[in-house]
């Protein structure tokens, strides 16, 4: 049995599942939403969590995803593959691969040129033939070895001796065969972890339903504590993912399980793979027979939670943890469980709603001197605020939320890391505040200047911003915008954000002048005339700059508002418009007075009154 | 011979003789059916009444004689009706308004049917002024007027009636019915549309729109399919209607007018090229609702606003980069425009030939010259009058006996009267 195969296929349940998530949600987003020039995602730190066909597939489905990565991606695959006998995959990978480079390169240049000019390796045809080879040789031998045991009856040698073969089979990407090997292994096994490993083996190949069900009530008869139940269950439900076996895995190790602890874990562990609600629900209730304090109530529930990620288990268990809740304290932290599963949810509304209930809390509320916890968890409440005002677009709030955050408190790794709070309170300032309150808040804010130490680059833009040096600030700002946006709550207000920056900078350019020269005005934001054009253009449409372009001379005349004549004109408009609409109401009056008023005729209420009252000459002469 | 007719026509003069109208009245809408079978016989009974002196049995007559179907002699009825008309004595028709507006309908109804709208125009204007109380009291004629005035396409004469703003609505013994309310106030916008008076047009249409409705009407989707159009004409955009129009609108009326909102949708990108794809995309819909004419008209003005969006944003902008800029074909075509609009007074600029540059300029007005003062001085006597207005009518309402009688908290009836509609529908019974 190969060991390596079976860590492979323990790891992952080893991560909580949110830190499983977000990589596929990155390569997810290119494709859906935009395209990530540079993805600073590490391809290969990435492809090494993995082993065997799993990196193969992963950096498959990356190159599928993510248009950047894909030449690198499936070049990566490309050579990992010839580590195995994988025939078939090397030549599905290369054709990828040589497509993917045809089409990054000019359409005209021929394939060979464009090939090499990206490296991808020529098509190796000798590696292909002796791949081949050795693998018929070899599976040659492992049969004859199998024939030889199976000659000695030796049960052991045997099941030895299909495992091999069905490894072999895997390594040369024949699933089918592979799963038939491992499956005759089960006839020779005489342990209950060799079945555990042979239904594993079985699983790793068809990664199909029924085979999933089988293996499991094989591997059953043989486990004899709840944790083998379990970790069984769990094996079998990462690879078939279904609920009807999740639930069936449940109720069996149930029987095993002595403690409450027992109980959550199972349930926690049953629910991390079949994600549905029912199911968080049912282990729920169970679990929650087992609890004894308040504690582990929310405990659970938030388990439970953050795995089946439905907004009504989270208000049930709230409303159940509430009713345990026997101080402020006990409170805030239900308040901070809450306000952390919403925001997994991204329900934001209710994030904000129980930052205020924390912060109505005594404990919280008093001014008085506050030791360390509690300094945490107000900047907990703070920064949780400031990404749900941040999710919501409100980003003037978000900021000054994030302005609030204590950095020597701000330690919650499940939510925000601190160079989060200074990125997402640091852009949020940037384009909300005015220059007075940037300076007073941000720049010499003795806190927040901590949390900027972190992001030296946005340290350097925000002070480039006040020194009213925009050029080199947009620049920067463009350098770091592709990092950000592979920010998962950052990256749907970026172009935002950054528009709202840009505009700023442009109206404070011009604040002090009553004309100014476009051309420096170009130079000094790092763009082209006719775009600076366009540019004020909107932001003058949009009531931001009182100005008017001069495009004759290229010039940016500050508008002088002549206050008489405007005020005529409203007057005038006032006027018009008082005349009009105390015409219509006196009109009005006289329709009601007579009882004016469109009717259904009594006999046919729908297309019969519409007939009745159609005009005879209608659109008579257009 | 005492036969019926004539036992009719002899009653007739005795009581229009002694001014005895109000039983003249009751005997005439009694004798309907005599005069109904003596058909053949009514010009004879005609000829025995005097216009001026028996003008409510003229009328009854006149208006039977357009029920019969076929009209035996067109010509001859047409020449008795303009008589009828122009001679009649107006306090005697006031009793009978709702004959002498049923007798205009029928009498627009048969021009109509022969396509000789013209020929009613001038009948019709009497007819109004001489039905009318005042000039502000709308009666049902003012409907056909503008029907024949649109369908001849001689709009003028319809204009004074139109400019006047109405205060007051004729009851015609109750016969005004909101089909007339409606057709005057659409065929009124459509005609101002024709003259280019969208500002107006816009209030006619919104009055249409507005009205108290508990159906669908046609008339008043078709005026809210030309509100959408004239409105994007005149302002670019869709102004918002009235808080008191009736639901009906927003739940039946804008569904069914998805093509117009379709259009405002793409006006609103300010991109001609959208809009034209547009318009190309619902032209069916456009041709058959006949709207296509004022379609064309927003196409055009697209271009205009746009060119007004610059004079916002540019104090010089050459020719070529204007037309780029709101999409026109060249220089030439962008030159038209800017001299268009300058001529019309829509925007403020010059053109520099030479440069080929236009020059946008603030609004020349001053507000110091005296035709400005008194201009403002008759917008300001306008608006006092309307005040005026509103106040004269509070008063009538404060000193109403059932007003009062309400607000003073006798309810001696079991009517709530808790919105303003019922309380003032309520007392004018």
């Amino acid at each position: 049995m190969p060991l390596p195969v079976q860590s492979m296929l323990f790891q992952p349940p080893v991560e909580p599942m949110q830190i499983d998530a977000p990589p596929e949600e990155n390569d997810n987003q290119p494709e859906h939403t935009f395209t990530v020039e540079s993805c600073s995602l590490d391809l290969e730190s990435h492809a090494a969590q993995y082993t065997g066909l799993a990196r193969l597939e992963r950096l498959v489905f990356i190159a599928d995803h993510c248009p950047p990565l894909k030449v690198e991606a499936l070049r990566m695959a490309l050579h990992y593959v010839q580590r195995t006998y994988n025939v078939h995959l090397y030549q599905q990978v290369h054709r990828k691969l040589q497509e993917a480079a045809s089409s990054g390169v000019v359409a005209n240049m021929p394939d060979a040129v464009a090939g090499l000019t990206l490296g991808v390796p020529p098509y190796d045809t000798d590696w292909v033939e002796t791949t081949a080879k050795k693998a018929a040789l070899k599976l040659e031998k492992l049969d004859t070895d199998l024939k030889n045991y199976k000659g000695n009856s030796i049960k052991e040698s045997i099941r030895r001796g299909h495992d091999d073969l069905g490894d072999h089979y895997l390594d040369c990407g024949d699933l089918s065969n592979a799963l038939k090997c491992y499956s005759r292994a089960r006839d020779y096994c005489t342990s209950a972890k060799h079945v555990v490993n042979m239904c594993l083996n079985v699983i790793k190949v068809g990664n199909f339903s029924p085979n999933a069900l089988k293996c499991y009530s094989r591997a059953r008869d043989y486990c004899t504590s709840a944790k083998h139940v379990v970790n069984m269950c769990l094996n079998v439900i990462k690879v078939g993912n279904l609920e009807s076996n999740a639930l069936k895995c449940y109720s069996r190790a149930r029987d095993y399980c002595t403690s409450a602890k027992h109980v959550v874990n199972m349930c926690l562990n049953v629910i991390k793979v079949g994600n549905l609600s029912r199911n968080a629900l049912k282990c729920y209730s169970r679990a929650r027979d087992y609890c004894t304090s308040a504690k582990h109530v929310v405990n659970m529930c938030l388990n439970v939670i953050k795995v089946g990620n439905l907004e009504s288990n989270a208000l049930k268990c709230y409303s159940r943890a509430r009713d345990y809740c026997t101080s402020a304290k006990h409170v805030v932290n239900m308040c901070l469980n809450v306000i952390k599963v919403s925001i997994l949810l991204q329900n934001w509304p209710h994030v904000l709603s129980y930052v205020n209930k924390a912060e109505a809390t005594p404990e919280i509320a008093e001014k008085g001197e506050r030791d360390s916890q509690s300094q945490s968890v107000i900047t907990k409440l703070k920064c949780a605020a400031g990404l749900a005002e941040l999710a919501t677009k409100k980003y003037k709030a978000s900021a000054k939320y994030f302005l609030q955050a204590s950095f020597d408190h701000c330690d919650f790794p499940d939510m925000l890391s601190p160079s989060n709070v200074a990125i997402y309170g640091g852009l949020c300032a940037l384009a909300t505040f005015d220059r007075q309150e940037l300076q007073k808040n941000v720049i010499s804010s003795s806190s927040f200047k901590q949390f900027l130490e972190l992001e030296p680059q946005l340290r350097d833009i925000i002070l480039k911003f006040s020194e009213s040096k925009y050029a080199s600030c947009l620049k920067q700002l463009e350098e770091i915008k592709d990092h950000l946006l592979l920010d998962m709550y950052l990256s749907p207000h970026i172009n935002s954000l950054y528009t709202m920056i840009r505009n700023r900078a442009l109206t404070q350019y011009f604040s002090p002048y009553m004309s100014a020269d476009m051309r420096k005005m170009a130079a000094a934001f790092n763009t082209t005339l006719a775009a600076l054009e366009d540019e004020l253009m909107q932001l003058i449409l949009d009531g931001q700059i009182q100005a008017r372009i001069d495009s004759h001379n290229k010039i940016l005349y500050a508008r002088d508002v002549d206050q008489r004549s405007t005020t005529f004109e409203k007057a005038l408009g006032m006027g018009k418009a008082y005349q009009r609409r105390t015409k219509a109401l006196i009109l009005r009056s006289a329709m009601l007075k007579n009882q004016i008023h469109v009717k259904s005729p009594p006999h046919d209420s729908s297309s019969g009154g519409e007939a009745s009252i159609a005009p005879g000459t209608n659109a008579s002469n257009r | 011979m005492a036969s019926p007719l004539e036992q009719f026509v002899n009653q007739v003069r005795a009581l229009s003789g002694s001014g005895n109208l109000r039983e003249l009245c009751d005997l005439i809408n009694k004798s309907g059916d005599i005069l109904q079978k003596n058909a053949p016989n009514l010009d004879t009974a005609l000829g025995a009444l005097d216009v001026q002196e028996h003008s409510l049995g003229v009328l009854a007559i006149l208006c039977v004689k357009f029920t019969i179907s076929p009209l035996p002699d067109f010509e001859a009825l047409f020449a008795q009706v303009e008589l009828f008309i122009a001679a009649c004595n107006g306090e005697q028709i006031r009793f009978a308004t709702d004959s002498f507006a049923n007798l205009c309908h029928q009498f627009t109804h048969a021009l109509v049917e022969r396509k000789m709208s013209i020929r009613g125009i001038n009948p019709l204007c009497h007819a109004i002024q001489k039905v009318q109380l005042h000039p502000a009291q709308l009666t049902s004629v003012h409907g056909d007027l503008c029907q024949l005035c649109l369908l001849s396409k001689c709009m003028k004469p319809a204009l004074p009636f139109m400019d006047t703003d109405i205060t007051d609505i004729s009851k015609e013994s109750g016969a005004f019915d909101t089909k007339h309310f409606l057709s005057y106030y659409y065929y009124g916008g459509m005609i101002y549309t024709a003259l280019k008076n969208y500002d107006r047009a816009l209030y006619f249409f919104e009055v249409a729109v507005t009205t108290p409705a508990m159906a669908v009407s046609h008339i008043m989707l078709e005026s809210y399919k030309k509100y959408v159009l004239v409105s994007l004409i005149l302002h670019g955009k869709v102004l918002q209607l009235p808080k008191y129009t009736s639901q009906v609108v927003t739940r039946f009326i804008k569904p069914l007018s998805q093509s117009y909102h379709d259009l405002v949708t793409a006006y609103n990108t300010n991109n001609p090229q959208e809009l034209r794809s547009m318009v190309d995309k619902h032209r069916d819909v456009f041709q058959r609702e006949n709207t296509y004419g004022l379609v064309k008209q927003c196409l055009a003005s697209i271009y205009k606003k746009n060119i007004q969006r610059l004079t916002k944003t540019f104090l010089t902008l050459s020719l070529a980069d204007m037309a780029n800029r709101v999409q026109l074909s060249g220089p030439k075509e962008a030159e038209k425009y800017v001299l268009e609009m300058i001529e019309d007074g829509e925007i403020y600029a010059t053109i520099d030939q030479k440069e080929g540059m236009v020059n946008f300029r603030d609004n020349p007005e001053k507000y110091d010259n005296p035709a400005m003062l008194q201009y403002l001085d008759e917008e300001m006597r306008k608006c006092m009058g309307l005040d005026e207005q509103l106040r004269k009518m509070d008063q009538e309402i404060a000193v109403n006996p059932q007003y009062v009688q309400k607000s003073m908290g006798i309810q001696d009836d079991d009517l709530g009267g808790s919105s303003m509609g019922s309380k003032m529908s309520g007392y004018n019974l």
